[in-house]
Order: C-alpha cells, then sequence, then structure tokens
C-alpha cells in the first residue's frame, strides 16, 4: 500500500504523458475537391473546401503532373462587372475556419493541361502549406 | 343616407380588387435598360463557318456572353449556368440560343470554341471574328477585355462578365454580372418567352 501511494505522481504523470501521446492534434480537413473538364492543351480549375487547424496556415503553393504549370489564383470582379485573374504566392488560411475554393475566387489553375480532363477522371493534387507541409489529395473531374 | 355610404364602400372595395387582380410589371433581374433598345448588331462566324447575324435571329430569345475558352474559371462557370437554364427549359431551349462571343480569336480558332462548348451543350453558338471586327461589337456592348501580359502564348484576359439578354424582337432587356443567381436568368427568360407567346 505504501509502495502504491508513493509511485502514485509517477504513475499520473506516466497515464497523462501517454494520454498525451496518443490524442494527435486537430489536423485540417480538405474536403469536395473538384476539378473542370477540359480538353488538351487548355486550361482547368480545382476546387475544394479547407478545413483549417485551430492554429491556422498559409496555403504556399499547388503542384500536379496534369499540366505544364499549376498555380494558385484568385478571381475578383470589380463594380463594372470586369473579372481579373491574379497568381496568389500565397493565401492565408484562418484557424477554424473553413476557406473555401470556388468559382469567381480562389481556385488553382492549371495551365497547357498534358491530357483532356474527362468526366469521372480522378488525379492527385498536391497543396503546400507552411505548417502543415505537404498535402495530397484526390481531385475528381466533374460536371458542375 | 345610410345605403348610399354602404354602396360607396362596396364600389371602393370593389376598385381596390379589381386592380390587386392586374398583373404587376415584371420585375427585371441583372442591371436592365431603362430604356430599352434594338440590341447592336453582331456580324460573326459561327464554329461552322456560317456568318451569325444577331439580327437574323429575332424571333428566338439570345443569351450573350463575351468571354475566352483559355479562362479556367469565370467562363466555364457561366457556360454551365447557361446548359443548367437551358435544361430547366426542356422543350422551350429551341426557343433561345445562346452565344459565346470569344475575345481571344487569336486561341479561340473555330475548331477550339466548337469543342469547348460542345461539351456542355450541342446547340450553343461559338462566335468568332477578328479583334478588328470584334472592337466595333465590344464598344457597342460596354465590353471590357484586355490581355494582362505581351506573351504570345501564355497571357489571360481581364474581361466584362456579363450575360445579356435580348428578346425575341431583338430587344437588349438587362444583362446579368457573374454571380447573378442562374434562376434569376431563368425568371427572366421564362417571362419573354411567355410574352413572345
Amino acid at each position: 500500500m505504501r509502495w502504491k501511494f508513493k509511485n502514485a505522481p509517477i504513475f499520473i504523470s506516466l497515464v497523462v504523458f501517454l494520454c498525451a501521446c496518443a490524442s494527435s492534434p486537430v489536423a485540417m480537413e480538405i474536403v469536395d475537391a473538384w476539378a473542370r473538364p477540359a480538353e488538351s492543351g487548355a486550361n482547368s480549375a480545382a476546387y475544394f473546401e479547407i478545413d483549417s487547424s485551430p492554429e491556422g496556415d498559409t496555403l504556399l503553393s499547388a503542384s500536379s503532373q496534369i499540366a505544364e504549370r499549376t498555380e494558385i489564383h484568385r478571381t475578383t470582379i470589380d463594380s463594372e462587372g470586369k473579372a481579373r485573374m491574379e497568381q496568389q504566392s500565397r493565401v492565408e488560411i484562418p484557424g477554424g475556419e473553413i476557406t473555401r475554393f470556388a468559382p469567381g475566387g480562389y481556385h488553382v489553375m492549371f495551365i497547357h493541361l498534358h491530357a483532356a480532363l474527362l468526366v469521372g477522371d480522378i488525379f492527385s493534387l498536391t497543396l503546400n502549406f507552411e505548417r502543415a507541409g505537404e498535402v495530397t489529395i484526390d481531385v475528381e473531374v466533374q460536371t458542375p | 343616407m345610410k345605403n348610399t355610404q354602404r354602396n360607396y364602400f362596396l364600389i371602393l372595395l370593389l376598385l381596390i380588387l379589381l386592380s390587386s387582380c392586374g398583373a404587376a410589371p415584371h420585375q427585371w433581374h441583372g442591371s436592365p435598360y431603362s430604356n430599352p433598345k434594338e440590341a447592336p448588331e453582331i456580324i460573326l462566324f459561327d464554329t461552322q463557318g456560317e456568318t451569325f447575324r444577331l439580327s437574323d435571329q429575332k424571333g428566338k430569345v439570345v443569351l450573350l456572353f463575351f468571354g475566352y475558352t483559355y479562362c479556367p474559371d469565370v467562363c466555364p462557370a457561366t457556360v454551365a449556368e447557361m446548359r443548367w437554364v437551358f435544361d430547366q427549359l426542356g422543350e422551350d431551349a429551341e426557343r433561345i440560343i445562346f452565344g459565346f462571343v470569344s475575345v481571344d480569336p487569336e486561341r479561340d480558332t473555330p475548331e477550339v470554341l466548337e469543342n469547348y462548348l460542345k461539351r456542355h451543350n450541342a446547340n450553343f453558338y461559338g462566335l468568332w471574328g477578328t479583334s478588328e471586327e470584334l472592337e466595333g461589337i465590344k464598344a457597342a456592348y460596354g465590353v471590357y477585355a484586355e490581355k494582362d501580359s505581351e506573351d504570345p502564348e501564355n497571357y489571360l484576359i481581364t474581361h466584362t462578365a456579363r450575360v445579356f439578354l435580348v428578346d425575341a424582337e431583338g430587344i437588349l432587356r438587362t444583362n446579368y454580372s457573374f454571380g447573378t443567381f442562374p434562376e434569376d436568368i431563368l425568371a427572366d427568360v421564362e417571362y419573354v418567352l411567355e410574352d413572345q407567346e
């Protein structure tokens, strides 16, 4: 009995330590990824939602094997209805929020596709984050 | 006297009821023209090499968009919305035309336009003309389109992303900025189709 009480703090510390090791931090989730169908040599775009980790992150770049270039872009529409696309060098992903890559806003742009993207095709897209590092997701080609 | 007052009241009630039965004017969506006029003429080539004249399309409702096929975001999103509108109309879709005017004639050959549009709807018109031919049309519709680079192959185009609605009598009624609900465009199209009957 004396032995048990004496070792109780060590035992509790061990349990707490093990519990801390077992529970992984809340990771970001990237869901609903899809891309537009397009002809070989043309351009396409991918869209998805990032459910960020509580501490947030920054998207730095994107890469894929399906096109000559894979870039992060943002479309903005001005008050006259003009659509302008600009490449983004970084996209802040606020903690605890859902950041949407959607038509008319942020998107990953594929420039000069190596082959046609057909409805139902699935390809890999790697997103490079400042904190999370490289995250590779499957993107399905869909008719919007 | 009492009867007279009652009769006045009944007549007033009847007038209110009759006025409420009258059809309310259609509330156009987008940016309707306050003084609608004949749509500026468009003479371009379709993807089959045939001349397309907007004035020849009277009798049909025409939706027009100025875009380019290398545009990966706003243009395909708009074309997809037009496809949705056509799908909702069923057989009435034969009474409307969607014309996609390319503002990128160097890269959007008729063949490229054909392949791009047929994926959405075989009846969509890809409309092509030289830069010089397009200048007057863009000016008439207030459409802006400028390349963002001097690179002859790798460039994007900042452009007006509006859909223009021309009714079956050739009158330019309204235009819709990107982000307009396709349901609102459908409501206007249905109205002009009904108005035509």
